[in-house]
């Protein structure tokens, strides 16, 4: 037990100290990333979880197994693809992405896309069956009968969102991979737990998940206050 | 407890050596625990790769039985405290400055030389960053040198493994500082090339392999293997891993 609370004191050590230098640069690259990531999930998953959800087409089932399994894509596996595809000689290379933050978010928008397209499809998809024989009996434009049914079951939407960002903000193996953890560059919370744990610095370690857990706490907070705040009405 | 629970086999018994990352990514790590392992069936050699100032803690906090590291200060400060029952440097091999081919004509000469054109030149250097016996010499080179790198814009650490350092360097053509096994094991896959630099003692790497006090006389006997038995098989081990022949070698 001593241990653990010798480790629990350095936490708060390092803590106490405020978001200056290194923290301060890996907890706001941390953010946007994830932020970005987020957004690039909701604003392609939504959409499409909608069609999947509420259309009627042949290979509406083979989709949706795609997509479920997608869901469960391993982070590593997304990173060694993307490494593969951005590195320079291969077919992306010229982008010239690989080790920069542009790169980190495109490993976690891939892997959180799934997730906001899975989870949409199935809470719309949910739909009671006289809510869907009323949304194709209004006189509307396809993608605003789509809004509409968002809407209904908004909450289950939100809850789409929160796992978008919870798979990304926790992530490490791909953003590890193509970002490459570099100082000041593309070290985030995730991969400066893994560095300083391996260098047995583990109240910087604990400190570091401490944060991250603060932050995924104010962004599901406000997701959650969303979710209530429309369901109310 | 807990070894009991983890080993492989009824009534086998699991040796944890820690190691620096080098030698594993090498892989020559794991050849040595599979040679040992053939040659005593009841015995499980788990290899754990970490910087050497972390396999020092581990060995501190009881959690490895042997430690194979290459941090000279680090590991006396260990062995001052007291902590190893057997301690002995049983192989060497040594460190390479590698970069983009395009810059091999303007770095050679002597490793002081080299490292003062690169901060003069501000070429991009990566850095392990880490605990790692490599970064440790890498630091003792640059201020050899007389120069400071930190915080400079066009050294980066990494924080990683000898492998992700080194993909890091290829894809930025950028320089860095690496174990000659762990470098070959990927060459292929990479566009760096050794740099010319002419081989001084400051490029010699000795591994020091040591027992912690108070393992189990399995752990003893693999400990002992490794400092006595081992290095003689090294030069077929650098043929069959490496296509070399003196990658590793046995300590004088």
């Amino acid at each position: 037990m001593g241990f653990v609370l010798e480790v629990l004191r350095d936490a708060l050590e390092a803590l106490s100290g405020g978001l200056g230098g290194d923290l301060g640069a890996v907890v706001w690259l941390t953010s946007w990333i994830a932020l970005v990531a987020t957004g690039i999930a909701v604003l392609v998953g939504i959409p499409l979880g909608t069609v999947l959800g509420l259309g009627e087409f042949r290979a509406k089932r083979s989709i949706t197994v795609l997509v479920n399994t997608a869901m469960g894509m391993p982070p590593v596996l997304a990173g060694l693809v993307l490494l593969l595809l951005l590195w320079r000689g291969g077919p992306f290379g010229s982008w010239g992405l690989l080790f920069t933050p542009p790169a980190m978010v495109l490993a976690q928008a891939t892997l959180a896309i799934p997730i906001a397209v899975g989870l949409t499809a199935a809470a719309v998809g949910g739909l009671p069956p006289a809510a869907k024989e009323q949304l194709a009996a209004f006189r509307l434009p396809r993608w605003r009968r789509g809004a509409v049914a968002v809407r209904e079951v908004w909450p289950a939407v939100g809850g789409a969102v929160a796992a978008a960002f919870g798979r990304v903000i926790s992530e490490v193996g791909a953003v590890l991979i193509v970002g490459g953890n570099i100082r000041g560059e593309t070290r985030v919370l995730t991969t400066a737990i893994v560095q300083e744990t391996r260098q047995a610095q583990f109240g910087q370690a604990l400190a570091f998940g401490f944060v991250l857990l603060g932050m995924a706490l104010v962004v599901n907070a406000g997701i959650t206050w969303l979710q209530f705040k429309d369901s109310a009405q | 407890m807990v070894a009991l629970v983890a080993c492989g086999g009824p009534g086998s018994e699991r040796v944890v050596v820690a190691a620096g990352t080098s030698l594993v990514d090498s892989g020559l790590m794991d050849a040595l625990a599979d040679q040992y392992e053939s040659a005593n069936p009841g015995v499980d050699v788990s290899v754990v790769g970490e910087a050497s100032a972390q396999v020092l803690e581990l060995g501190r906090r009881g959690a490895a039985d042997v430690l194979v590291t290459h941090a000279p200060a680090l590991e006396e400060a260990f062995l001052a405290d007291g902590l190893a029952e057997l301690s002995e440097i049983a192989f060497t091999s040594e460190f390479v400055l590698v970069g983009p081919p395009a810059l091999e004509d303007r770095l050679r000469g002597t490793i002081e030389d080299v490292l003062i054109e690169i901060a003069a030149g501000e070429l991009e250097f990566v850095s392990r960053g880490d605990g790692s016996g490599t970064h440790e010499r890498e630091v003792e080179l640059w201020n050899a040198a007389g120069i400071d790198p930190g915080g400079e814009p066009w050294y980066r650490k990494t924080g990683q493994g000898m492998g992700l350092t080194l993909i890091v360097a290829d894809q930025r053509l950028a320089i860095t500082l690496s174990e000659r096994g762990s470098f070959v094991a990927a060459a292929d896959q990479l566009d760096l090339q050794v740099l010319d630099v002419s081989a001084g003692p400051g490029l010699l790497n000795p591994y020091r392999v040591t027992l912690v006090v108070g393992r189990t006389a399995a752990a003893a006997d693999f400990a002992k293997w490794l400092i006595d038995g081992a290095p003689a098989g090294l030069s077929e081990l650098n043929r069959s891993l490496f296509d070399e022949d003196d990658i590793y070698r046995p300590a004088d």
